[in-house]
């Protein structure tokens, strides 16, 4: 009896011991526990439009090695072509940021309360036209990408053909000009503060610039989407005052390449760069590359081995960085698209027969926008630039005057290297050789790059189709869709 | 089976028919004064017997014609008391030999060795401290069959070693949780080894259920000393010094200085220079300003070196060249001596009802780098009162404050190891260094090997004399002051409630809490003095605040029903996870040099701040039925519930049931020599879940607003799978405890299968899907291995004795499924260089932890397909190897003559790889053995190849003819990183590591005058890491990878020497 005793009292005790804790439904329910106090479960759309808009400028230096706009000081392995591989950052970045805003201005239960960040319409115009700025940018690395299955959490895209991209940026550039409404402007626009006007013109002018990059690939495409960019509702940037600039800050936000010189100081204008710049007079020089005490401008030879570099610069100690000091201050607009390249792309596609404005004025207005911009427009020196053997149309001649814009269409990209390196890709203008100590195997210029090394782990089958379909692989010498 | 019947019934009879009988009752202890819970006490003679409960407390009925009571427990010598008039008889029992037989268990439980069911080897104070390690990891290595420990180099100090129980159980490469006295803590050197009386190391599942979803990847179980009257006054002074020099360094080039220009360079002034510089008009420099070493060859000749330019009072080498030579001992002789000393004086004291032990302990480190060095102080104490005849509390109460102060970066681009094994010249002379460390140009820029080329003076003062990309090592050191303070505190309180002989309900506040104020200053000399070395004059801090409470009651059970006993627990536990913290630093400057403030960032900084909780509660039971000492029934049975899992399916029970048989019960006379032998098997399952706040998608704001209003908010980029549940992992386990010929020789083998499901991970995923990773439950692993730790005592005489434990385990896994559609999980990334580096990857069907990169392309017969240069050709996202080892496993020696004693402790591992980032800068910047190497004709690599140099590469061409070639030297070095080979840097993980080495002499006191005052003396000389016996590539100690891939630049292997001091009082 006595353990019957002992036994019911061990299991009392043990219920009275359970007893001291509370209560058992907040034993296993633990209310708002796992709500996370530091950060919000709800999107403020607006924000999520700042943070895409901040992530539009980049110095793209590498690309910058490719198009021989600049050369390295030191460590020369880049403008040797060492490997390089892409990245697929801007996806899960930027890019879903915009999907996301537009997700809360589409989906029935989050589009109300998304409404006091701007109408819906207006929110989602603006995501589309970035989302298709960023896409550009990333298929113009690599070629064909993940599009159509992109962004929608699907772990395993397929990749589309570059073609099919670019395709869908038009139509997406397209309908957002559209559907701008007369509502609210997006809130969180430190791109254009909420001119629509500005937006359109901006949408229109990429649509313009990404048609002439389909000349040789698509040329009926390119021509049609050319056209109806410039019919579009706004219009195109005519102006230096409708260019699209970045506004940094300064001092958390700063203009890349203030950061890029921040704590280096290995990159330099080209040599070549120079002197194409001087053999036509070109006064934009000086904006273009920092002069030494005595005003001379010095490029460093582009590719040169480690060893030539450093006999090189010790020969010549003061030679020159990339752009004049107040072009890269930390406060600098950063040139995300310009009147000037507006304007040339309009001279190329007349050239082209794709319109029929006038190219040559087209041409000169070009040149005499980005002198301005570059704020080293005079009268003088736009004449005399202007008339030289090198830079004035020649009768008759329509290759070689469509050359000439190209060529302008290069120098006014500077220093936006993936611009200036897409131009080159697509017309071989300027005739750019690669350098004679390549240390890749194929020794030729870096023609795209290299899928992100994980896409082989993450989504194997659709890399592997990919890949199967880039002239010798994914390597660097492969070329994009419209790259011929 | 008759025959027992047949027992049963005489033993029921017994009880029954005897009249004239008296009742002896009394206490079974063992040699501390604890109590042995189920000695076994038997009236000699008769078959009469009962076992002692849980306080060690007995009971039993003499029959009047006896007079010898007879206790015994495993692991302990039997002994035999003869009954006088008293009634009461306590017993203390000494300690057999084999000192494992009673084995602390999961909840702090000690059991005796034959009633548990699976494999839990417990390593003992003696073999934990062969050496004063001061980290528990370290302690272990080598002494547990199956717990691979990845240690550190030294160098980092009061970095642990992380330890991996029976391979990797798990998609992600989690540790096992320790357990002090009961309290779970994260750290695992938060305690002084000086007061660890064993440690107990469950492996599996089986032995770990109990401990729930903290214990999946193993637990490590350290029960602390416990107080007790002993002979003198108790106390005991520990203290021991090391001293630390390196040991593993990479094998340079001694014959090409540094630079990227292999001729030496023609200086000629000019006007613009000072004057002074004309003396050295025409003489030659080599290239100051790459910082790499493929320089001009040194034969001795005259050169100006880089501190010859830099006019100062403490330069006595101003304007003063010297002869180019190797320096083949530089990278060893920047390093300092390091010096560890560890003090501890403890004091314990014990009665009839209560013991006490007070633990005080210091450990101070002058660190091997430059402005390194830690002090760390220990409280620990312990204490057991019992308040009458129910009633007994204690507490166990460790406070410890640690200060570190030094800057451990192994990463890529570090300023020691990140220099010297990857940018680094050749011909720098350490003693200089060390020597001019300070010395500024006159406009006071610190002087740095790496300055620009002399032309560079036309341009500015600061562009010749600063540094490039490197400062003298030593300022860099000297102005880089990070300080570390922690304060923790750990613990309980516990109060016992003994309701009866059978039953006692104990409860626990457990806490453990931890305050960590962390401090980083980089002093504006640094800024002023570099030119792309990337550093701001800089302050950074950060306070963080940790608090783990557990609220525990266990009742506890014990009782003996004839043949059948029975013991049993059940509990309940209420854990809450706190955790704080505030960071704020400064950006791009400070407004007022070296005022160390966030408020003075020259860039206004929003500090940052974040908070979690987390609560999980469980009710576990767990309990054993012993039949005799014959068989063994074990099971145990847990409940949680996590507020980190979805609401509706935040619950998870897992059971877990074995057995164990004693068989020599019944061999002892077929099979004499067999003292011990046992089998037994079990099945368990066990649970875990995840941090707090996974499960919905939080959005962070950034701090910094682009302008007023203007805020940036990001969308978080881990997607969330919407039916996350708990996961499980099963196990099964066999094995076989043997000990013979009088317990000389101990055989522990087990042979384990577990299988783990639905294991919650946040895997990567491609970005095009809008994330980067996703939460889901993950598939399925399996591992599986063999054990066998084999225990000898070869010699055992009044004078000598000698014990060896041998440990072996051979475990492998397999990553059976990940979820729908995805076969491989990127784990790791080299996270310094992707492209040319390795990714860690788990891919199904294969081995866990497969590294991936680019490999050399080959032809169907594995030759390398050659370029017309000589220079492979990469095949990218290549299966390299997985980083786990196949065999692991340590050799332990013990040896005692009179009163000396020797000990030694070898560590092995066989089988998988790691990939070396120093490897591959090394060899990319010439720094490298193999990049100055001679070819098989005898010429430098770096000679031309037209003049017979060249590194001598065969394979195949293009054409798939077989050829010879020989590649140029700079071309071939370089090849690995421009073009993506990561093969080249790959090495074989496997080493045989000798430990520890320990030699002791324990003076004799006793017999001298001394003998009044001193209890005991002893002095050893120690040795930690003195020997690695063998790694495919000394260049680095593959004990002591920094990372599960290999390493990013880590530091050198370190051995130290010293000697230790015992005395007790």
């Amino acid at each position: 009896m006595k353990r019957n005793n002992n036994s019911t009292f061990f299991l009392l005790m043990l219920l009275a011991s359970i007893g001291f804790f509370p209560a058992c439904d907040s034993f296993t329910d633990f209310g708002n526990t796992n709500v996370d106090p530091n950060r919000t479960n709800k999107p403020v759309t607006a924000a999520l439009i700042t943070n895409a808009i901040a992530g539009m400028g980049a110095a793209f230096i590498t690309e910058g090695l490719y198009c021989q706009y600049f050369a390295q000081s030191q460590y020369t392995d880049g403008s040797l072509y060492s490997r390089v591989e892409g990245g697929f950052g801007s996806y899960s970045g930027v890019l879903y940021d915009l999907q996301n805003v537009i997700i809360n201005n589409t989906d029935a239960n989050l589009k109300t309360a998304a409404l006091v960040q701007g109408s819906n319409a207006n929110q989602i115009a603006v995501s589309r036209i970035l989302k298709a700025y960023y896409f550009a940018r990333l298929t113009d690395y690599f070629g064909d990408i993940p599009y159509s299955q992109a962004l929608t959490g699907e772990v395993k895209p397929v990749y589309d053909s570059q073609q099919t991209i670019y395709n869908g940026i038009f139509k997406e550039l397209d309908e957002a000009v559209k559907q701008f409404d007369g509502g609210v402007a997006a809130r969180g626009d430190i791109l254009f503060s909420g001119n629509i006007t500005r937006w359109k013109k901006f949408a229109n002018s990429l649509r313009l610039i990404l048609a002439i990059r389909l000349s040789k690939a698509d040329a009926a495409t390119g021509a049609t989407q050319a056209k109806a960019a410039l019919a579009a509702d706004g219009g195109i940037i005519t102006a230096n005052a409708d260019n699209t600039m970045l506004n940094y800050p300064g001092g958390n936000f700063n203009n890349p390449w203030y950061a890029a010189y921040l704590t280096r100081q290995d990159q330099a204008i080209s040599e070549i760069m120079v002197k194409m710049l001087n053999e036509r007079s070109d006064p934009r020089i000086n904006s273009y590359a920092t002069a030494d005490k005595t005003g001379k401008i010095t490029g460093i030879p582009y590719g040169l081995p480690r060893e030539q570099a450093i006999q090189f610069t010790n020969a010549n100690p003061t030679w020159s960085f990339v752009l004049a000091p107040t072009f890269r201050a930390a406060a600098t607009p950063l040139a995300i698209l310009t009147a000037a390249d507006v304007t040339l792309a309009r001279a190329e596609a007349a050239s082209m027969g794709w319109t029929t404005e006038n190219s040559e004025q087209l041409y000169k207005d070009g040149i005499k926008l980005s002198m301005e911009y570059w704020k080293v427009f005079t009268q003088a020196s736009y004449d005399t630039y202007t008339s030289g053997a090198l830079v004035a149309f020649a009768a008759g001649d329509n290759a070689g005057n469509l050359e000439k814009i190209r060529m302008q269409r290069w120098f006014t990209f500077y220093p936006d290297g993936l611009q200036g390196w897409s131009e080159w890709r697509r017309t071989n203008v300027p005739a750019l050789k690669p350098t004679p100590f390549a240390i890749n195997s194929s020794k030729q210029i870096i023609r795209r790059y290299i899928y992100p090394a994980t896409e082989a782990t993450l989504n194997g089958a659709n890399y592997g189709a990919a890949v199967s379909k880039i002239s010798g692989g994914d390597t660097n010498d492969g070329k994009v869709w419209w790259d011929k | 089976m008759k025959k027992h019947l047949l027992t049963l019934l005489l033993f029921l009879g017994v009880f029954s028919l005897a009249q004239a009988q008296r009742s002896i009752s009394g206490k079974v202890t063992d040699a501390k004064g604890e109590a042995l819970i189920g000695a076994s006490v038997l009236v000699k003679g008769s078959t009469g017997g009962t076992v002692s409960d849980i306080d060690g407390k007995y009971s039993i009925s003499v029959p009047a014609g006896s007079s010898v009571l007879v206790f015994s427990y495993t692991g302990f010598n039997t002994v035999e008391v003869n009954l006088g008039t008293s009634n009461t008889v306590d017993v203390t029992l000494e300690e057999g030999i084999l000192l494992e037989e009673a084995v602390v268990t999961a909840l702090g439980i000690k059991r005796s060795e034959k009633s548990l069911t699976y494999a839990a080897q417990q390593v003992g104070s003696e073999q934990l401290t062969i050496i004063r390690q001061t980290n528990i990891n370290n302690a272990l290595a080598g002494k547990i069959a199956g717990v691979q420990v990845r240690s550190q180099s030294s160098m980092k100090l009061n970095s642990g070693a992380s330890i991996r129980i029976r391979g990797a159980g798990s998609l992600s490469d989690k540790g096992p949780l320790y357990v002090i006295d009961g309290t779970p803590v994260t750290n695992s050197f938060d305690f002084n080894m000086d007061d660890v009386e064993s440690v107990t190391v469950l492996k599996g599942p089986n032995a770990t259920a109990i401990y729930g979803q903290r214990g999946d990847a193993g637990v490590i179980v350290v029960t602390t000393k416990k107080g007790n009257k002993g002979k003198g006054i108790g106390i005991e002074v520990n203290q021991s010094t090391f001293f630390d020099k390196v040991y593993i360094l990479p094998a340079y080039q001694n014959t090409h200085a540094g630079g990227g220009e292999s001729e030496l360079i023609k200086f000629t002034w000019n006007s613009g220079m000072p004057a002074d510089w004309k003396v050295l008009d025409g003489k030659f420099y080599h290239d100051y300003e790459d910082d790499a070493s493929w320089g001009p060859k040194m034969t001795g000749q005259e050169y100006i070196p880089w501190y010859s330019w830099y006019k100062s009072d403490k330069n006595p080498y101003y304007m003063q060249t010297a002869k180019l030579e190797g320096q083949p001992n530089n990278i060893r002789d920047f390093y300092n001596t390091g010096i560890t000393t560890l003090n501890n004086v403890n004091f314990k004291t014990g009665g009839d009802n209560y013991n006490l032990r007070v633990s005080l302990s210091n450990q101070g480190a002058k660190g091997m780098l430059p402005n390194s060095g830690s002090d760390k102080y220990t409280v620990a104490t312990n204490t057991n009162v019992d308040l009458g005849k129910y009633i007994t509390i204690g507490a166990n109460i460790n406070y410890v404050t640690n200060k570190i102060t030094g800057e451990f970066s192994d990463g890529y681009a570090n300023n020691s190891t990140g220099s010297f094994n990857a940018w680094f010249h050749r011909d720098l002379d350490f003693k200089i260094m060390k020597e001019l460390q300070g010395m500024t140009s006159p406009e006071g820029y610190l002087a740095s090997w790496n300055h620009y080329n002399v032309p560079k003076y036309n341009t500015s003062p600061r562009s010749f004399y600063a540094a490039n990309y490197w400062y003298n090592p030593y300022d860099y050191f000297n102005n880089r002051n990070i300080v570390t303070n922690t304060r923790r505190f750990f613990g309980d309180v516990n109060l016992t409630a003994k309701l009866s002989d059978k039953f006692k309900i104990t409860g626990f506040i457990r806490r453990n809490e931890y305050q960590t104020d962390f401090e980083d200053k980089l002093n504006n000399i640094l800024q002023l003095s570099g030119l792309q070395t990337g550093y701001f004059n800089a302050y950074a801090t950060q306070l963080t605040y940790f608090r783990e409470d557990n609220y525990e009651a266990i009742a506890s059970y014990a009782d003996k029903f004839g043949d059948i006993s029975v013991e049993a627990n059940g509990g309940v536990n209420m854990r809450t996870d706190k955790s704080k913290s505030i960071a704020g630093s400064t950006s791009q400057g400070l407004n007022v040099p070296d005022l160390f403030t966030v408020g003075n960032s020259k860039v206004a900084q929003v500090p940052s701040e974040s908070r979690s909780l987390k609560q999980v509660n469980s009710v576990y039971a767990r309990g054993s039925f012993g039949y005799k000492s014959l068989l063994f029934i074990d099971w145990s049975a847990r409940n949680d519930w996590s507020s980190a899992l979805p609401a509706d399916a935040n619950s998870y029970f897992y059971p877990s049931l074995g057995t164990s048989f004693v068989f020599s019960e019944l061999t002892s006379d077929a099979l004499p020599f067999l003292s011990f032998g046992k089998v037994r098997a079990s099945i368990a399952q066990v649970g875990s879940d995840l941090g707090a706040y996974q499960l919905d998608l939080f959005y962070g704001l950034n701090a910094n607003q682009w302008t007023a209003g203007n805020f940036l908010m990001a969308t978080p980029d881990g997607l969330i799978d919407a039916g996350i549940k708990p996961s499980l992992s099963s196990a099964l386990e066999f094995g076989t405890d043997l000990k013979f010929f009088n317990n000389r020789v101990g055989l522990s083998a087990t042979y384990f299968k577990e299988k783990k499901i639905n294991e919650i991970l946040s895997i990567p995923i491609t970005a095009a899907s809008g994330f980067s990773s996703k939460l889901i439950n993950a598939g399925r692993i399996d591992r599986w291995g063999v054990e066998i730790a084999l225990d000898l005592n070869p010699i055992k005489t009044r004078d000598l004795n000698w014990d060896v434990t041998l440990n072996f385990a051979n475990i492998d896994n397999e990553v059976k499924e990940l979820t729908a559609g995805i076969t491989e999980q990127l784990v790791g990334v080299n996270s310094a260089f992707t492209g040319f580096g390795v990714r860690q990857v788990n891919v199904v069907g294969e081995k866990w932890g497969q590294l991936r990169g680019g490999a050399i392309k080959r032809d169907a017969q594995g030759r390398a397909i050659l370029d017309k240069d000589g220079l492979y050709t990469a095949v990218p996202n290549q299966y390299l190897g997985s980083v786990l080892p196949d065999v692991t496993g340590g050799f332990v020696s013990q040896l005692t003559y009179k009163n000396f004693s020797f000990s030694f402790n070898i560590d092995y591992s066989f089988g998988g790889k790691y990939y070396s980032l120093s490897d591959a800068w090394g060899k990319f910047s010439g720094l490298f053995a193999a990049t100055g190497a001679l070819n098989d004709k005898g010429n430098n690599v770096r000679d031309d190849v037209s003049a017979g140099g060249g590194v001598k590469v065969e394979g195949v061409n293009a054409a798939g003819e077989p050829v010879t070639m020989y590649a140029d030297g700079f071309n071939y070095f370089h090849q690995f990183v421009n073009r993506g080979i990561a093969e080249d840097h790959l090495f074989d993980l496997s080493f045989v590591k000798l430990r520890e080495v320990s030699f002791g002499y324990s003076i004799p006191v006793a017999n001298t005058s001394l003998g009044k005052f001193i209890q005991g003396a002893t002095v050893s000389l120690v040795a930690r890491n003195p020997w690695l016996i063998y790694a495919q590539n000394r260049d680095f100690d593959p004990s002591e990878l920094a990372g599960t891939f290999g390493e990013n630049g880590q530091f050198p292997g370190t051995r130290s020497i010293g000697f230790n001091l015992k005395l007790q009082f």
